[in-house]
């Protein structure tokens, strides 16, 4: 396994190709036109317009709190009985795929954070 | 009893404010802090995501989800942003992948069942994309164009490897976690693509 990994690091190891594609890369950043530009430039002032609510300004334990609640109550609604009327139910589908949607998404970065807090606790012990 | 309305004397009133003041400095602070990162990383962001879609609208649309997606963590220490953003821009371009595979699979069943054309063999359109042409080779140096389209002809899992850690300059332990898969697949990933650029690309070399 380890021989494997250390051929594959060899073959891997072509400075000239990384230096000839990182150029390439580079130059590429120019040729990107001016209504792209423009665009990546509206695109930057849109998003950091958008108002940080409440609930992402939490800190990591709140926050996997609040992701393991959420993903209980969808994990009951997901067993509610047939009592609730269609439209009731419908909507509540709705809302839920949508939690369950943002929950992934959050508890997939969490998984980032976590481990650039543990890299961080790791540099500040060494 | 004392009550709230006993503790706001002039003092704490100043208090307050200054507090606030400081909070909304911190705030425009941050707000200018991301503005400049996500300057910084927007063409790039754009390029890698242009390469995987090969479409420009599409990868306008993923650069905007990653970077509304990052914006959740203007708190977070400005250190964090960049991972951050590397993960959420592999994960918005993973998605476009899932469907265009699904959206490609619903085109070629409705025309299967219109029964108007075979569905369309995805080596055709792959071999039709590829634009490599000798004379994008510039005296004995590669050119950008060739080397991009070799980039273009990975798979997606090689092209974000090889631009991760090629480009980008990640290392493999964080380009394991941008990409959510392990550090031996990532060497995998990484070899395979330099392996394959080479064979592409040695072609056009004099």
């Amino acid at each position: 396994m380890n021989e494997q990994s250390q051929t594959s690091d060899q073959q891997s190891h072509d400075p000239l190709l990384l230096q000839q594609a990182n150029a390439a890369l580079d130059d590429s950043l120019n040729e990107i036109d001016a209504a792209t530009r423009s665009k990546l430039n509206q695109m930057r002032h849109r998003a950091l317009e958008k108002k940080t609510s409440a609930w992402q300004r939490m800190n990591l334990s709140q926050w996997g709190a609040a992701a393991a609640c959420t993903l209980a109550v969808t994990l009951w609604l997901g067993q509610t009985p047939t009592e609730l009327s269609n439209s009731v139910e419908a909507s509540l589908a709705d809302t839920n795929l949508q939690l369950l949607q943002e929950d992934l998404e959050m508890l997939e970065d969490l998984d980032m954070l976590f481990w650039l807090a543990e890299i961080k606790e790791t540099n500040d012990v060494g | 009893m004392i009550t709230d309305t006993h503790l706001d004397t002039p003092s704490t009133g100043y208090f307050r404010q200054r507090e606030q003041t400081e909070r909304d400095v911190t705030s425009v602070q941050r707000h200018n802090a991301m503005n400049h990162f996500l300057a910084s990383v927007e063409k790039r962001a754009f390029r890698m995501a242009d390469i995987a879609t090969r479409n420009r609208d599409d990868a306008l649309e993923i650069v905007q989800e990653t970077m509304l997606g990052l914006q959740r963590y203007i708190e977070r220490p400005e250190d964090e942003w960049r991972p951050l953003f590397y993960s959420i821009l592999q994960r918005r371009i993973n998605d476009w992948h899932r469907h265009n595979i699904v959206r490609s699979k619903v085109i070629a069943t409705v025309q299967w069942l219109k029964g108007k054309q075979e569905p369309a063999d995805p080596i055709d359109t792959a071999q039709a994309k590829s634009s490599c042409q000798p004379l994008q080779r510039l005296e004995g140096e590669l050119s950008t164009h060739a080397i991009i389209d070799a980039l273009k002809n990975l798979p997606a899992r090689q092209q974000q490897a090889f631009m991760l850690r090629g480009w980008e300059g990640f290392s493999v332990k964080e380009t394991a976690r941008i990409m959510s898969c392990s550090e031996g697949s990532i060497k995998t990933h990484y070899s395979r693509a330099v392996h394959s650029m080479r064979g592409q690309l040695e072609a056009f070399k004099p």
